[in-house]
């Protein structure tokens, strides 16, 4: 069953997985793998990582921590800001066989609303990934942890673009649930989740922070039955198509999420590991019975 | 933008390759594997390398990520050695392989050394572990018919055995245990004094960060080429994570697809990175 196409927010894919905002950049790959990497992901769509309205240089290192049975990041969503992407990733992008969604990023909602006017429209982007994950710098809050919060962003959104909205919450909240529910009702065309939980690791010897952001976000099989709840939840909360992610790298792992409501499943810590996982857990998934 | 065009392209993804020898050269572990799936590599390019087996199965679930790791030897024909210090739970567990234990290997992956231009002589410098990429380069321009001069730093006698591998090392140590009692620059020092004036140079480094901190400086009061091959953590090796980057002069760069190899005048300083 799973080895056949799957409708998503009127797209027809080909499989259900799909990597994570920022664990695949498709161009530095091909310089590691040649050219035809482009083409030939294992992917059957492909989500970038964030863009921001303005360039940006991301947090300090050290940015990476190893932790059992996975990983703490503290990035900073560096990248080189709408325009120069637009201009010199976007037309390499669009080599792709498979659908593009384009993550974004404000500080602020007219930040937000600058990304979905210039991405909404372009025939090359099949949908957007809002990253709530960011604080309100009017409020302090971090929008996708406030229901009441990522409901105005998705409604303000929504007004924008009739490109399908994806709202990518964060598992860093008191009722994740709760948010994905208000960005149903403010008219989000699908739910991901979840995104990297919040950690923090110290210097073995200065008993100082050891990443440069101070804080990271952990990911990998060390979230995974986080991750697993928080899909339960929030399927059993929303009517819309829910992309699950968090710890995934074997077919097993895939269909849980999927037995739990999932439409599509994103691969992200593990593509680092190998970076053809996702044709491996696609592969095992076909092989698992799931629920009917 | 462009893929840099004299790169070797690596197989895209992971492939499991059999250990065929194993071999301690003092405090050292040298394996060999023979990957026919690989391209001719460069030196300075480097692997990242995990076990199939009980990778994250001892040492409370680490380690986890791949262990990106540069060759010390390659015979053009698939066969790669890696030098292993044992420094935490991946490099425990990659040294503690038997003959017949699969790796799982992806690369060879990064830039590695540039050849260095026909008037330089070059000078390879190598501090402890980093004497693994240098000795690969050692062979490099042995086969492309150049004369070059190898200057190998080690703590003390028994990590200087790895010297003992190769003719002609000039070798200090630390604790003036065996070689000149001194470091790479007091020798490197020697060396150019020694040299006709008019004969310039490259200096090919790799070594702990403090080593290559002072190669740089070294190299920018003197105003000579130097190609520094920096170590700094990675996750994935081939660009997705944006993990392993290196401040440089036009901000953080990854080292993993624009580098490990830096030339010392894109940096101004060598970060010091710790271990995963």
């Amino acid at each position: 069953m799973t080895g056949n196409p799957v409708r998503f927010c009127g797209l027809q894919l080909e499989h259900r997985i799909i990597n994570a905002s920022g664990t695949f950049d498709p161009i530095a790959a091909s310089r590691a793998f040649g050219n035809d990497v482009i083409t030939s992901l294992p992917f059957s769509a492909f989500v970038s990582k964030t863009v921001t309205v303005e360039p940006r240089q991301g947090n300090p290192p050290p940015r990476l921590w190893e932790l059992p049975s996975g990983m703490m990041n503290s990035i900073g969503l560096p990248n080189k800001g709408l325009v120069r992407w637009v201009e010199e990733d976007l037309p390499i992008l669009s080599r792709m066989k498979i659908p593009l969604i384009a993550n974004v990023m404000g500080f602020e909602r007219d930040q937000f609303s600058t990304l979905v006017e210039a991405l909404g429209g372009k025939a090359e982007i099949s949908a957007l990934e809002l990253n709530v994950s960011c604080p309100n710098v009017e409020t302090g809050t971090i929008i996708g942890s406030d229901p009441f919060e990522c409901g105005q962003l998705v409604s303000a959104m929504r007004l924008l673009t009739d490109s399908p909205l994806i709202v990518k919450i964060t598992p860093n909240a008191s009722d994740p649930a709760a948010v994905a529910i208000s960005a149903e009702a403010a008219g989000a065309d699908a739910i991901s989740l979840i995104n990297t939980v919040r950690g923090l690791a110290l210097d073995p010897v200065s008993r100082r922070p050891w990443l440069g952001g101070r804080t990271g976000g952990i990911s990998g099989p060390a979230i995974r039955a986080a991750s697993l709840a928080q899909v339960d939840a929030v399927c059993s909360q929303v009517k819309i198509p829910v992309i699950a992610m968090g710890g995934v790298s074997s077919g097993k792992d895939a269909a849980d999420l999927i037995d739990c409501g999932a439409t599509l499943v994103a691969v992200g810590t593990e593509n680092f590991r190998d970076p053809m996982a996702a044709e491996r857990i696609r592969t095992e998934l076909e092989s698992i019975s799931l629920v009917p | 933008m462009s893929p840099t065009s004299d790169r070797p392209i690596a197989p895209f993804g992971r492939r499991a390759v059999p250990v065929d020898s194993v071999r301690r050269i003092g405090p050292y572990t040298l394996i060999e594997i023979t990957d026919l799936a690989a391209p001719t590599a460069k030196a300075g390019q480097f692997h990242m390398l995990a076990t199939e087996s009980n990778w994250g199965g001892t040492s409370g679930g680490r380690p986890f990520l791949a262990r990106a790791i540069s060759f010390i030897s390659s015979n053009g024909e698939g066969r790669f050695g890696f030098l292993l210090h044992t420094v935490g739970p991946g490099t425990e567990r990659l040294a503690d392989v038997n003959v017949g234990d699969n790796l799982l290997v992806v690369g060879p992956l990064g830039n590695g050394f540039s050849d260095p231009s026909e008037q330089l002589r070059p000078i390879l410098i190598g501090g402890g572990i980093g004497a693994a990429p240098v000795l690969a380069m050692a062979d490099q321009l042995t086969a492309a018919g150049r004369d070059y001069e190898v200057i190998l730093g080690f703590r003390d006698a028994s990590h200087a055995e790895l010297a003992s591998e190769r003719p002609n090392c000039r070798v200090v140590t630390d604790d003036g245990s065996t070689g000149r009692h001194g470091t790479v620059l007091d020798e490197l020092q020697i060396l150019i004094d020694s040299l006709e004036p008019s004969q310039q140079v490259e200096l090919l480094a790799c070594g702990p960060p403090g080593m290559l901190e002072a190669v740089r400086t070294f190299a920018s009061a003197e105003g000579l080429e130097a190609q520094l091959a920096l170590e700094t953590p990675m996750a994935c090796g081939y660009g997705a994570c944006f993990g392993c980057v290196v401040p440089t002069k036009s901000g953080y760069v990854r080292a993993c697809v624009d580098g490990p190899v830096f030339m010392a005048s894109q940096l101004d300083r060598v970060f010091a990175d710790g271990p995963l």
